[in-house]
């Protein structure tokens, strides 16, 4: 049966009393319904490049709720770069995930969590946080921290000691330049997403490229290996696949094909779990 | 005033009903002295080709006692490597300053760590246990967790080997140096801890050396360990240009460079007599 779908432009409080944009795509006419909350990329949007908004779609349409949002810093964010830290992400995901428990009737444990590359990163550590989520998807998780570390440039031991010592550092990448907090540096250094994985028991999906040049395919590897607690563990991994997964990030033709293999994959996991 | 020193062998009882091989080095003297817990690196023993040895003898005879041992599946252990996990390795580091406080008069406010390679991994890692402990010292520590998985390559790629230990619950490291089993447990701790979340916790003093040529470890990634240690009272950072992993040992094998070997010895004694020392 498919769904007709709602699409609703919201703002919701941080726990910093800041607002937190976010589009909520939800099934029409449906009583309760399973919740897929979605983390971005770093330097992205909550639509990661229409991905986001296609797979929320075809969710919904599936009778599954997909709530997607802007970490701070990030486009119609109202704050800086600076506010960008793990503490804050994992915090705006709980305030995310609270207002849709407070004011939409979801069905009983059916919580899922999306995360791509960065986003990957923290909906790992969200599982942490709630070992009683049973769905997790993750698309080129950055769950290797010092891949995250050296992200910064050639000279990242500099740029770390820049950062922690003066507040931030400016990186300058070929497709952004941003500033990057000296917590957030500092965070990412002391936190361990492969234990996050390690640790969890629900059903797990990862997607990845295998030629991924953004981040080390194989230190992802060893984070699908290592959840050797997880209730099952999915793998989609393209031979041919970059970190974009075909999207080319919305700048040209890219892989189609890799594009729709992977929302077909994502949105079978998600309703395996949720509905079947 | 250097002080008569005495060298103990002993036998340890491990949490696991085992003998730790150890050499606890002492100053003869009547008051309580400070300790040293030495952990040493990944496939070598106690003794670390001789240095852990000189540098108990010159910390003894400036008045710091020293407990070193060997880790499960290392040198004398009468275990196989199967046991040489991190949670094994911390409750024997455990077992080592329980025995060197029962045996001697030891000051349990100046208890310092030392580690070299994965021993600094072990040693940071105690330190979370052990947040009291006032000095570390941390020789090429392997501190980036990732470095250390990465770093179990020989024959097959290290993807091949986690999974291999995954599966089947250890596997065959072949390096050039060495030829060993890695279990599981080892691949999974190891990827699941965070040394640099112990270093960034740690709020003693600090002693860290690196040779910048390490070839064994990414010396930029321990430097971040260094970087990571904003809370400790006071980081002193012992940096060779030209040193690598070995420290000037050539790890027993030859004439390697007994400057830089000199240098460290020295750093390393005046760090623990300035910090342990009333």
């Amino acid at each position: 049966m498919k769904f007709q779908l709602e699409v609703l432009e919201i703002g919701i409080k941080s726990k910093r009393n800041t607002r937190i944009p976010a589009t909520f795509t939800l099934p029409k006419d449906r009583e309760s319904f399973p919740l897929v909350l979605t983390a971005h990329g770093g330097q992205s949007s909550r639509r990661e490049y229409g991905v986001y908004v296609e797979l929320s779609k075809r969710l919904a349409e599936l009778g599954i709720a997909v709530l997607c949002f802007d970490f701070p810093g990030h486009n119609d964010s109202e704050e800086t770069m600076l506010a960008y830290t793990l503490a804050n992400n994992l915090d705006d995901m709980e305030y995310a995930l609270s207002y849709v428990l407070e004011n939409w009737r979801i069905e009983s444990g059916k919580i899922g969590l999306l995360g791509w590359s960065m986003g990957g990163c923290m909906a790992s550590l969200f599982s942490q946080r709630h070992p009683e989520i049973p769905a997790l998807a993750l698309w080129a998780p950055a769950i290797c921290t010092m891949d995250i570390i050296q992200s910064s440039g050639e000279n990242y031991v500099k740029a770390f000691e820049t950062a922690v010592k003066g507040g931030s550092c400016e990186v300058t990448k070929d497709w952004c330049s941003c500033d990057l907090n000296g917590e957030f540096m500092m965070e990412v250094l002391c936190s361990n997403p492969y234990a996050a994985l390690n640790q969890y028991q629900g059903a797990l999906f990862v997607a990845l490229g295998l030629k991924d040049c953004v981040l080390n395919p194989s230190h992802i590897q060893l984070g699908v290996l290592g959840a050797v607690h997880a209730k099952d563990v999915k793998t989609c991994y393209f031979e041919e696949g970059d970190h974009d997964f075909g999207s080319a990030y919305g700048k040209g033709a890219g892989n189609p094909l890799i594009t729709e293999k992977l929302l077909e994959e994502t949105t079978g996991f998600f309703v395996s779990v949720f509905v079947e | 005033m250097s002080l008569p020193i005495e060298i103990l062998e002993c036998q340890i009882a491990s949490k696991r009903n085992t003998k730790i091989p150890a050499t606890f080095t002492y100053p003869k003297r009547k008051d309580a002295c400070p300790l040293i817990i030495a952990a040493h690196g990944f496939q070598s023993s106690r003794h670390e080709y001789g240095l852990y040895t000189e540098l108990a003898n010159r910390l003894a005879e400036a008045g710091i006692a020293v407990i070193r041992f060997d880790f499960p599946g290392n040198n004398d252990s009468e275990e196989s490597m199967d046991a040489y996990t991190l949670t094994n390795n911390l409750d024997d580091m455990d077992c080592a300053m329980e025995y060197a406080m029962e045996h001697r008069k030891v000051d349990s406010r100046r208890i310092g760590v030392l580690g070299w390679s994965m021993g600094g991994c072990m040693a940071s890692l105690f330190s979370q246990r052990h947040p009291e402990i006032p000095a570390m010292a941390l020789w090429a520590p392997a501190v980036c967790a990732l470095d250390v998985v990465t770093g179990m390559e020989g024959e097959k790629s290290y993807l091949e080997n986690f999974e291999r230990a995954i599966k089947d619950g250890h596997c065959v490291v072949a390096k050039e140096w060495c030829t060993c089993d890695v279990s599981k447990d080892f691949f999974l701790e190891v990827l699941c801890s965070n040394p640099y979340a112990a270093l960034n916790q740690y709020r003693g003093e600090l002693f860290f050396a690196l040779g910048l040529q390490d070839s064994v470890l990414n010396a930029s990634h321990v430097q971040l360990g260094a970087l990571s240690a904003v809370n400790a009272k006071h980081v002193t950072t012992c940096y060779f240009e030209d040193g690598d992993h070995d420290f000037g040992t050539a790890y027993g094998k030859g004439e390697g460079d007994p400057e830089i070997t000199q240098t460290l010895l020295k750093g390393t004694v005046d760090f623990f007599v300035s910090v342990l020392s009333e």
